[in-house]
């Protein structure tokens, strides 16, 4: 019986690997810049050889300059949000948090706000949200560690003052700010997009994204135990506040460094690990991978959409919400028992 | 529930954004013909009091008819003065800067060159078109009238009429776009006792204009140079033809390449560098605190020609932008500026007098040489 259901997931995991891949070759061809499959191969192909070039330079631009970044930003973003929200399912045994649950996107985004407000680059503007996402969750943990009976219950309750206040404080940054410059682009900037996303950038978050990834991949079985309940994983000898703090340290270094660079991209987080469950069953040794591989093909096929719906580009952050919230209003009715 | 929330500020944040830049395009064209005949009705008639003795504070108004023809009743004498937007700020201040009692946006360090202290310090009362307006701010300032300069909203009349309502005070909105500015700035002139500036500005902006409109048609279509116009910072968010934020392409005989449907951020619209590939615009314009700096280095605008035949350009800034941001009269030294970086033989201009000139004219202040070199430092053709 066991083994049906370990090979099945085996089986999905493989499928979602192949849906991956195909999602990521496809999206290279997918833009308003007209590039066919056949001069998308030969270029791809003369790169890795190394064959004398015979291509358009605008052809290589639009390839490795503009789509390249967009569609590493979303397969990144999208994994690294999905496993978060993922991890924090787990911990907190709850399957209506996600990543901003304890105040990472909104800490995020209000040093966003803040920095774009002070005029400073967008080295900085990442670096200041990165800074106030972690700041947030500190905050609303050590607020939680007051809570003696009930820290998980207490944690949450925490992460959504926390929130509260800095949606408020970034609400505040916007009143002041000069509506001709700054507050269309930090409007822009809550919407969430990866259109403009720069190479220099996406290194400087890939290096937390993947550290916050590689971490909660390796604690994959030993989430297992830490979802089933605090009894049993203390009885085979987890230390669970120690996990804790680690399984929250890694999914708010991940979601606050996707947040410096995307802006505020909700639903991924939250409905790609129910996806996730559904195909594989609860089991963290494959549902954390497949998280992963659903939540980077779904965000690149979602920026395809962004680039290709309209002349103008669609905040992928709107997308997410659209596509998302009906999905997940179907799980709730139709297979609420499955959640 | 906090999804929610956020997804509530954000909508609520857009829509904002989207009233304080003004109509969408279908607004904008209707609101164009209908101003025309509104704005011709804008007159004066002094309150006839039926019995004189009776009443001594009607003697001292006269009763006005606004651009959207609402009869308000305003002081004949007028000496203090609160804008409800930034827009009525730039007119204003041009005007008559010493009736402001307050001011819509704070003025920033930048504008300290142009703009004397003392009005940079006024109190800030907020924009109305942005939902910050602070009534008991401007009723503490204690100004004779509150006046709303701009386009044509549909909400125009029931707006100033809820300010009035709430504050007590008259206030009204005159309509002014490029075409009808030297018309609202008489019509302002009357209103505030300044018929005499009022008259130079006019015509200053009637002359411009005119000039404007003979250069730009003696342009054949086959010669009208391809103009990106964008800002943010990627650069990449387009101002929209047919908006008041980038009508000054229009008007001096460029062609817009970001025609699309307008988005909710009014007259601003984000696009990729694809579509700007597609586009292939001849100059790229950036406006201030955009990317101009590092354009010519960032490896996907490589594939622009502008940017690699050396024709992009930051618009000036000081004490506002030459094309809008607000679209005010800012504007009218950017049909020049704009004329003669596209077509130098068409748009013979000496800029270094021309800035001088407006400069003098509408901002109240001398420029020195060095001051201009450094306006135009990044908006010149690269010798």
């Amino acid at each position: 019986m066991a083994g049906t259901s370990e090979r099945r997931g085996k089986c999905f995991l493989f499928l979602a690997g192949i849906l991956f891949i195909a999602v990521f070759v496809a999206s290279f061809a997918l833009g308003k810049y007209p590039v066919s499959p056949s001069e998308l191969l030969h270029v791809l192909w003369g790169k890795l050889t190394g064959a004398p070039k015979d291509w358009a330079d605008d052809i290589e631009l639009v390839i490795f300059k503009i789509r390249m970044p967009r569609i590493l930003a979303g397969a990144l973003i999208g994994a690294g949000l999905s496993s978060a929200g993922a991890a924090y399912q787990g911990l907190f045994r709850n399957p209506m948090v996600s990543p901003d649950v304890l105040g990472a996107s909104a800490g995020a985004g209000f040093g966003a706000a803040f920095s774009l407000l002070l005029g400073l680059n967008f080295a900085m503007v990442s670096v200041n949200a990165f800074i106030c996402g972690l700041l947030a969750v500190i905050v609303a943990y050590l607020i939680s560690t007051r809570v003696k009976q009930n820290p998980t219950l207490g944690m949450v309750l925490a992460g959504i003052m926390i929130s509260s206040l800095f949606s408020s404080g970034t609400s505040y940054i916007k009143l002041i700010a000069d509506p001709n410059n700054t507050l269309p682009l930090i409007t822009y900037w809550l919407m969430g997009s990866i259109s403009s996303i720069r190479v220099n950038e996406l290194i400087y978050a890939s290096i937390p994204i993947c550290l916050g990834m590689l971490v909660l991949y390796l604690l994959r079985w030993k989430m297992n135990l830490v979802a089933v309940g605090e009894d049993e994983a203390r009885s085979m000898g987890i230390n669970t506040k120690v996990m804790r703090i680690i399984i929250v340290a890694a999914s708010t270094l991940i979601s606050s460094a996707c947040v410096s660079i995307s802006g505020m991209i909700g639903w991924v987080g939250l409905v790609i690990p129910h996806f996730a469950r559904l195909a594989v069953g609860h089991d963290y040794r494959v549902m954390f991978p497949m998280s992963m591989l659903m939540g980077a093909s779904f965000l690149m096929t979602v920026d395809d959409f962004a680039r290709l719906l309209a002349t103008q580009e669609i905040p992928i952050g709107i997308l997410t919400a659209f596509v998302g919230a009906p999905f997940f209003l179907y799980l709730i009715l139709n297979r609420g028992d499955k959640i | 529930m906090k999804k929610t929330f956020l997804s509530l500020m954000l909508v609520c944040s857009m829509v904002l954004v989207g009233a304080g830049c003004g109509g969408t395009a279908a607004d904008d064209s209707s609101s164009r013909q209908e101003s025309a005949s509104v704005s011709e009705k804008s007159d004066f008639s002094t309150s006839k009091s039926s019995d004189a003795a009776s009443d001594s504070s009607k003697e001292n108004t006269v009763r006005f008819t606004d651009s959207t023809d609402r009869e308000v009743e305003i002081p004949k004498e007028i000496s203090r003065i609160a804008p409800s937007g930034p827009l009525a700020q730039v007119v204003l201040y041009t005007l008559c800067p010493d009736k402001l009692v307050g001011l819509a946006t704070e003025m920033s360090d930048n504008q300290a060159g142009y703009i004397d202290d003392a009005y940079r310090s006024l109190p800030v009362f907020g924009n109305f078109y942005g939902d910050t307006l602070n009534m008991e701010a401007i009723m503490k300032a204690k100004p004779q009238i509150v006046i709303d300069v701009g386009e044509m909203k549909p909400s125009a009349k029931e707006d100033m009429k809820g300010v009035q309502d709430k504050t007590g005070i008259p206030s009204i909105f005159v309509h002014m776009e490029l075409d009808s500015m030297a018309e609202a700035y008489r019509t302002l002139g009357k209103i505030v006792g300044e018929e005499e500036q009022a008259e130079k500005l006019a015509s200053y902006v009637e002359e411009t204009l005119s000039e404007v409109k003979g250069k730009s048609a003696s342009i054949p279509d086959a010669d009208k140079v391809k103009v990106y116009y964008g800002q943010g910072d990627a650069g990449l968010t387009a101002f929209v033809k047919g908006t008041v934020h980038a009508d000054v392409i229009d008007a001096v005989g460029g062609i817009n390449v970001a025609d699309i449907e307008q988005s909710v951020r009014g007259g601003a619209s984000d696009i990729s560098m694809e579509q700007l590939m597609l586009w292939q615009p001849e100059v790229v314009l950036f406006a201030p605190g955009s990317i101009y700096s590092d354009a010519g280095t960032r490896a996907e605008w490589q594939g622009v020609d502008a940017i690699k035949n050396q024709k992009y350009y930051e618009v000036p800034q000081g004490p506002y932008s030459f094309m809008g941001q607000p679209p005010s009269v800012n504007r009218i030294i950017g049909l020049k500026w704009l004329g003669n970086l596209l077509y130098p033989e068409v748009y013979s201009y000496d800029m270094n007098e021309e800035i001088k000139e407006f400069y003098k004219l509408f901002y109240h202040c001398d420029l020195s040489d060095e001051q201009v070199d450094q306006l135009l430092a990044n908006s010149k053709n690269k010798e």
